[in-house]
C-alpha cells in the first residue's frame, strides 16, 4: 500500500466519529416516544395519552340531565357539539370536597368521545414508550380496570389511564 | 323526512333544568286545580333525586287516549325551532336519556334545552313514580 492509499489516523478518527453519529440517529430514531398529559383528579395524579385527548376545556357549565349516573354528570356544549362527561374520579376513588371547578378533557379514542372531568394540568411530557411500566399490582377494582400503566416522573409513580376503557365502565 | 321540518315547542323549567315538548303532544294548558293531586309527578318519573317545589305549576292535558295530565312548572313559552337546531344526544348516554323520555337537545340563549317526549315518558313510566333502574 502506498502512502497516498493509506489513509491518515485523523481520517479514520473522523470516519469512526461519523459512524458513531450515524449509529446514533438511527438509535435516535427506533426510540418511539410518546406525549403524555399528566393531571391531577382529587389528590391524585394520573396521565392519558396526549393522542387521546383532542383538547382540554376551561371550566364550563355541565348540563344535568334527570336520571343519570352520578359518574356522568351530564352534557356540554363544545362549539355547537353536544358532548357527555365523565366524571372519572368515581371510578378512581377520589372524592371532591366541594363543586367541580375544574377542567374538562375532550377524550377521543376511536367512537368514543366525551369529556372527562379533571382538577387541573400537571404536565404534558414526551416519554419513550419503554419508560411506560405495567400497572401496579397494588391497584383493585375499578381503578385497576382503566390503568393501562404507569409512568415514574419525579420519584412518583403515576397511573396512565387508557380512554378506550371508559365506555366499559359506563355502559347503560 | 324533509329538510325545512319546523317544531313548535313548549318550553318549561324543572327544578333549574329547562326542557322543551312537542306542542303538538298537547291538548291544553290549566291553571292547577284540586283535581290535580293525582296528575303525573314529572320530577318523579325522570328521577330528580328529590322532590321538585313546583312554583308556578301548570296542568298540560295531552292528546290521545284517557285523561293524561302532566303538571309542568315555569312555564316560559311557545316557540318553533328548526329541526337543524336541535342537537342528538351523546351516544354514551342516549340510551338512558331515552328511557326518560329525553330525546334530543336544543342549544338555546347559551343554554341547553332538554327535549321531552312525554308520550314517551308516560309509556314507561306510567305512575310517574321513581324506580331505581337505570
Amino acid at each position: 500500500m502506498t502512502a497516498s492509499e493509506e489513509k491518515l489516523k485523523s481520517e479514520l478518527l473522523l470516519e469512526e466519529l461519523k459512524r458513531r453519529g450515524r449509529s446514533k440517529e438511527v438509535v435516535d430514531v427506533e426510540e418511539e416516544r410518546v406525549k403524555v398529559m399528566i393531571f391531577s383528579c382529587g389528590p391524585g395524579r394520573y396521565a392519558f395519552l396526549g393522542s387521546e385527548v383532542r383538547e382540554v376545556l376551561p371550566s364550563c357549565e355541565i348540563c344535568w340531565v334527570p336520571g343519570l349516573p352520578d359518574y356522568l354528570p351530564g352534557l356540554i356544549n363544545v362549539r355547537g357539539d353536544i358532548e357527555s362527561v365523565i366524571d372519572v374520579g368515581h371510578f378512581l376513588g377520589e372524592t371532591r370536597d366541594r363543586p367541580f371547578s375544574g377542567l374538562i378533557a375532550m377524550a377521543v379514542k376511536g367512537e368514543f368521545r366525551s369529556g372527562v372531568m379533571i382538577d387541573a394540568i400537571e404536565d404534558v411530557i414526551d416519554v419513550p414508550v419503554s419508560a411506560v411500566g405495567p400497572p401496579l399490582a397494588t391497584l383493585e377494582g375499578a381503578v385497576r380496570e382503566l390503568v393501562t400503566g404507569t409512568i415514574t416522573l419525579k420519584g412518583r409513580t403515576i397511573s396512565l389511564l387508557d380512554v378506550g376503557r371508559l365506555p366499559a365502565k359506563v355502559s347503560l | 323526512m324533509s329538510e325545512g321540518i319546523r317544531l313548535t315547542l313548549l318550553f318549561f323549567s324543572l327544578g333549574g333544568v329547562r326542557f322543551a315538548c312537542d306542542a303538538d303532544h298537547a291538548e291544553a294548558l290549566s291553571a292547577v286545580g284540586a283535581a290535580e293531586e293525582g296528575a303525573f309527578r314529572l320530577d318523579l318519573a325522570l328521577g330528580y333525586p328529590s322532590p321538585v317545589s313546583y312554583r308556578e305549576p301548570t296542568v298540560l292535558t295531552l292528546k290521545g287516549e284517557g285523561e293524561r295530565r302532566v303538571v309542568i312548572d315555569a312555564l316560559e313559552q311557545i316557540a318553533e325551532v328548526g329541526l337543524e337546531e336541535i342537537r342528538p344526544l351523546p351516544a354514551l348516554l342516549e340510551p338512558l336519556a331515552l328511557k326518560r323520555g329525553i330525546w334530543g337537545v336544543l342549544p338555546r340563549a347559551g343554554a341547553l334545552v332538554l327535549l321531552l317526549d312525554l308520550d314517551l315518558l308516560m309509556k314507561q313510566r306510567p305512575f310517574g313514580n321513581v324506580s331505581n333502574d337505570a
